[in-house]
């Protein structure tokens, strides 16, 4: 009988973090020898990542509460059976003192329960929480017990759970931002993913992580800083959520004399919500821009504006913290995206379709918006609208945008901010398809990020154009700015480099991609 | 209203989760400190009796 | 429904304000209350003969031969197997007992009085590093030493002690733990401060009432050269005080964590006479060189009552001088002390560490922290040969098993939560 390929193995009852366990196979797969490598919690949806990853799991009976390790070899058969016993030996050890990690010994303690963290900060005023989906919930509600305002970072949490947690927030007077908040800022201090621009005028309510991210990069580019950024999650503002903590920041930054100027964020509200969020808004008297990604809303009044694009809403918030007129500086903007059709002629008309591979889903959103103003419907896994769903979010159809911050990506994985390895694979993927003539994807950057995106893209990048050559046209816009760990001006250098078309924004770059094929 | 002391005083947090979080708030000399956070070891019926028998308690 | 927080501040109060002074010696079967002829009293929750682990077999072979029961091992080993002895818990009479923890008839007992509740405690005299009964040795040489002890040790510092209880200065075993925290001591694995400042406290009385001078340098080099003399005393000391905070309606304190080499049990402060127990760790120490992983016994002994009294593991920052036995740096040490805090009621009044800028030791564990947490306490502790007659095989740290306190936890739930 061949000897086995592949090795699976169960530690009952354990936990690790995705973000150790990810640590552990990256560095098993510099085992000579080993092809795959997986840790992960036996969650359904790991069970299906690691079929595609190939392994067998026949007769795999883990839990969610167990750790599943395996390790895949494309040794010859008379060395596998020791190459993957050594993997597994070397799984453990990692484990136990994971790769990367400052080494335990004289670290500073890190406490166990929440009593514990408090009695070490005895005035925190904060909790940010990226525990998995299943427990945060409840590790929320022990933090609002403890008067805490919560940054919900961790996404499957159900809304219901959602609801029960921020009722019992606003009760207190406490926010809770999030789930699925990727993003905040409090005075000038960045939370979870986010860009290290300086502090200023502008405060952001905000129901969209990586759209408050390109909102601040706008701003700073635009000489104009952001005091606090408030994220609320993507529910929020649904009816469901009813927008408790939108209006709860709303209500608290319209009281602060520190902001002169307000911004809410986020794709439409539901429409009772939205009413609620604009009367709220015009009674406070501050100069406001209500950025409603895609929003039906229009027309400006009393003071407040309404955008319908990330860098429209900033350019507009920008222009009134320099007392600048909010309509004038759109005018502005909106005939510099006329200039992109000349920018798309010089680069050279493409045909086929557009592949849009996204790591931000507010960037995902509006990038299909625009595209679909140009080159008519665009498929999504969020699309637009219902119908235009794509069947299997692995596999793109026609003109299509794939948002891999979402859920079905990120259970038990790494968020595509951090680990890009599955979007670069993704561009070769795409630029196989004789049919796509552009490829259009962000590059987000900051606190929290991977710390060298571009370069973990490039081999996908490369790969695309040695299988397309000039069919395609790469397109790409870098939400970050030069003080940003990665540094945007290095990151555009390298994308640069691979021929990528870099743009100073989603909305230019979704623009740009689209005009190429246009006509 | 807490909400605003958290906003005039700036964020101290309690870091539940992902040390980068944690790492990326020294960086910016915000205070912080962050949990060695693991599932209970009580089980969920037995966590949500003591969680019961807590808030009579108080 | 009950009110957990006041009642943990009513049983952590006993515990603390407890005076244990020691006000006595005396043959257990005279003093120990409950003992009888042939009965021997052991570490931990209940046991039979057939589920008793290695060192305690070897412990009470030693105790049959000591006694006079039997001549040989075997003799003493059929008369055990055979159901002539009685086994219970010291816990189960106020008493303690370190490592294998046998008390028999005629050992002397120190006794101690918490002046406070006016509750006693009992315990043995130590009797030192090596082939000792407590770790399960029963060779002729720990006969002797037993006898000797009888004879010589018990005699002097009956007198001694005798003669500071007339003069009203009973020795302060409480004063003595909290100083010795404060040279190195965390009470548990070294003791070598707390024997020291004990000698000193009775030495005069010892001079004083000895009338053989050679018979008073025996016992003061006896004592100078068993680190661990101490320990006993300060093992008694915590039982009178964890003993007095025990029975308080509502109050999830432990009050007796205990290990028989096969068995891990405690019992709770508001959870009445019930043992919570579970299967014992199997520590992972430092082992002496000859030995290996597999010669060591299950975590056995009363000695976890220190921890439960908040000194031993739970005050390791205090004890930089053993840091090697963790393995690590002082901060590691510290790091031990910081988590216990998570899963204690309060911070100990008298006990403090220097290194902590004098901050209370972590007092009075809570079932529900530990089932809520799962953290679990840390105890430093010796561990003994699997096998009877072997003796010690290491020291080291080992965390006490989850099980018990989420037994105790869920009983807990059940009585308070009136379900």
């Amino acid at each position: 009988m061949p000897s086995s390929n592949q090795r699976i193995q169960i530690i009952r009852r354990t936990y690790y973090d995705s973000v150790t366990l990810m640590l552990v196979a990256k560095e098993l797969l510099k085992t000579e020898g080993v092809s795959v490598a997986s840790l992960s919690m036996g969650t359904e949806a790991n069970y299906k990542i690691m079929g595609s990853g190939g392994f067998d799991l026949g007769g795999v009976d883990a839990t969610p509460n167990d750790l599943i390790i395996a390790v895949k070899t494309d040794a010859p058969e008379g060395e596998r059976e020791a190459l993957l016993e050594g993997a597994l030996e070397k799984a453990k050890e990692y484990l136990a003192n994971p790769p990367g990690r400052k080494a335990d010994s004289g670290g500073d303690y890190r406490p166990k329960s929440l009593d514990g963290a408090l009695s070490i900060l005895p005035d925190a005023n904060l909790a940010l929480i990226s525990v998995a989906g299943k427990y945060a919930g409840d590790v929320a509600m022990d933090c609002i017990g403890k008067g805490l305002n919560v940054m919900l970072y961790s996404d499957n949490v159900p809304v219901e759970k959602e609801v029960e947690i921020k009722k019992a927030a606003a009760e207190k007077g406490l926010l809770v931002m999030g789930p699925d908040c990727g993003t905040i800022i409090v005075r000038g201090v960045a939370l979870g993913m986010a860009n290290a621009c300086p502090p200023g005028p502008v405060s952001i309510v905000a129901a969209a992580g990586t759209g408050l991210q390109e909102v601040h990069v706008q701003l700073a580019r635009r000489g104009v800083g952001v005091l606090h950024g408030i994220g609320t999650g993507g529910r929020d503002v649904r009816r469901e959520v009813g927008g408790i903590m939108c209006l709860q920041a709303v209500n608290a930054l319209l009281a602060d004399d520190e902001v002169e100027v307000l911004t809410v964020l986020g794709k439409p509200p539901a429409p009772e919500v939205e009413q609620k969020i604009l009367q709220t808004v015009k009674a406070g008297k501050k100069p406001a821009v209500l950025g409603f990604i895609g929003g039906e809303a229009k027309g400006d009044s009393d003071g407040v504006f309404i955008c319908r694009e990330l860098e429209e809403t900033a350019a507009v918030a920008a222009a009134l913290a320099k007392g600048e007129d909010g309509a004038r500086a759109r005018e502005n903007l909106f005939r510099d995206y006329e200039s992109l059709r000349q920018r798309a002629e010089t680069i050279g008309r493409r045909k086929g379709f557009l592949r849009g591979l996204y790591s931000g889903g507010t960037l995902c959103y509006e990038g299909q918006l625009i595209a679909r103003d140009i080159l008519g419907p665009i498929r999504s896994n969020t699309p637009l609208e219902k119908e235009m769903k794509l069947e299997d979010s692995l596999r793109s159809e026609q003109h299509s945008m794939v948002d891999y911050g979402e859920d079905e990506f990120t259970q038990g994985r790494l968020h595509p901010m951090i680990d890009v390895s599955l979007r670069a694979e993704r561009i070769y993927e795409e630029a196989k398809d004789p049919e796509v003539g552009v490829i259009l994807f962000d590059v987000v950057l900051g606190y929290g990020c991977n710390d060298d995106p571009a370069a973990g893209l490039a081999e996908g990048i490369r790969k695309a154009r040695s299988a397309a050559g000039d069919r395609i046209a790469f397109v790409a816009s870098i939400c970050g700015v030069d003080t940003d760990p990665q540094n945007a001006s290095e990151q555009r250098r390298i994308l640069e480099e691979l021929g990528v078309h870099v743009c100073e924004s989603n909305a230019r770059a979704a623009r740009l991609a689209a005009m190429i094929l246009e006509g | 209203m807490s909400v605003t002391k958290l906003l005039k005083e700036g964020p101290k947090v309690v870091n539940i989760g992902v040390e980068q979080f944690y790492a990326d708030l020294k960086t910016q000399k915000a205070e912080a400190v962050s949990m060695d956070w693991k599932p209970s070891a009580a089980g969920g019926d037995l966590l949500a009796r003591l969680k019961k028998l807590r808030k009579g308690g108080n | 429904m009950i009110d957990i927080e006041k009642a943990n501040g009513e049983a952590l109060s006993r515990l603390l304000s407890a005076q244990p002074l020691l006000v006595g010696m005396g043959k257990a079967k005279d003093t120990v209350p409950g003992m009888k002829d042939r009965m021997l009293l052991h570490a931990g929750p209940p046991l039979t003969w057939e589920t008793a682990s290695g060192p305690i077999r070897g412990g009470v072979m030693a105790a049959c031969m000591y006694e006079g029961w039997a001549d040989t091992p075997e003799e003493a080993e059929k008369l055990a197997a055979g159901g002539a002895i009685t086994f219970d818990p010291c816990h189960h009479h106020h008493a303690v007992g370190p490592m294998a923890g046998i008390v028999s008839p005629s050992m002397p007992v120190f006794v101690l009085e918490n002046r406070t509740a006016g509750n006693t405690s009992y315990v043995t005299m130590n009797e030192g590093l090596g082939k000792v009964l407590r770790m399960g040795a029963f060779a002729p040489e720990v006969i002797e030493r037993l006898r000797w002890m009888e004879k010589v040790l018990y005699p002097v510092l009956d007198a001694g002690i005798r003669l500071s209880v007339e003069r009203g200065q009973e020795v302060d075993v409480k004063n003595i733990v909290a100083q010795a925290l404060h040279m190195g001591d965390e009470l548990h694995n070294r003791n070598k401060a707390g024997t020291s400042l004990f000698l000193r406290a009775i030495a005069p009385f010892l001079v004083e009432t000895c009338k053989n001078a050679a018979e008073l340098a025996e016992v003061i080099r006896f004592i100078d050269k068993n680190d661990h003399f101490f320990l006993n005393l300060a093992m008694a000391a915590a039982k009178a005080s964890t003993e007095a905070a025990h029975g308080v309606e509502g109050s999830s304190l432990v009050t007796i964590m205990a290990r028989n080499g096969t068995e891990f049990g405690i019992k709770v402060s508001g959870l009445g006479d019930d043992w919570f127990t579970c299967q014992a760790a199997l520590p992972d120490v430092l082992l002496f060189p000859g030995f290996t992983r597999e010669d060591t016994n299950r975590d056995i002994g009363d000695s976890a009552i220190m921890e439960t009294y908040g000194v031993g593991g739970f005050a390791l920052a205090a004890a930089p001088a053993i840091v090697q036995f963790i393995g690590g740096t002082p901060k590691d040490a510290a790091n031990y002390t910081l988590e216990m805090y998570e899963i204690t009621g309060g911070e100990n009044n008298m006990f403090t560490i220097p290194a902590l800028n004098f901050r209370g030791t972590p007092t009075g564990i809570d079932i529900l922290k530990v089932a809520e947490t799962g953290v679990t306490p840390v105890l430093d502790t010796g561990a003994a040969h699997r096998e009877p007659g072997k003796g010690q095989v290491g020291a080291g740290i080992v965390r006490m098993p989850a099980e018990a306190f989420l037994k105790a936890a869920g009983a807990f739930a059940d009585r308070y939560l009136g379900e």
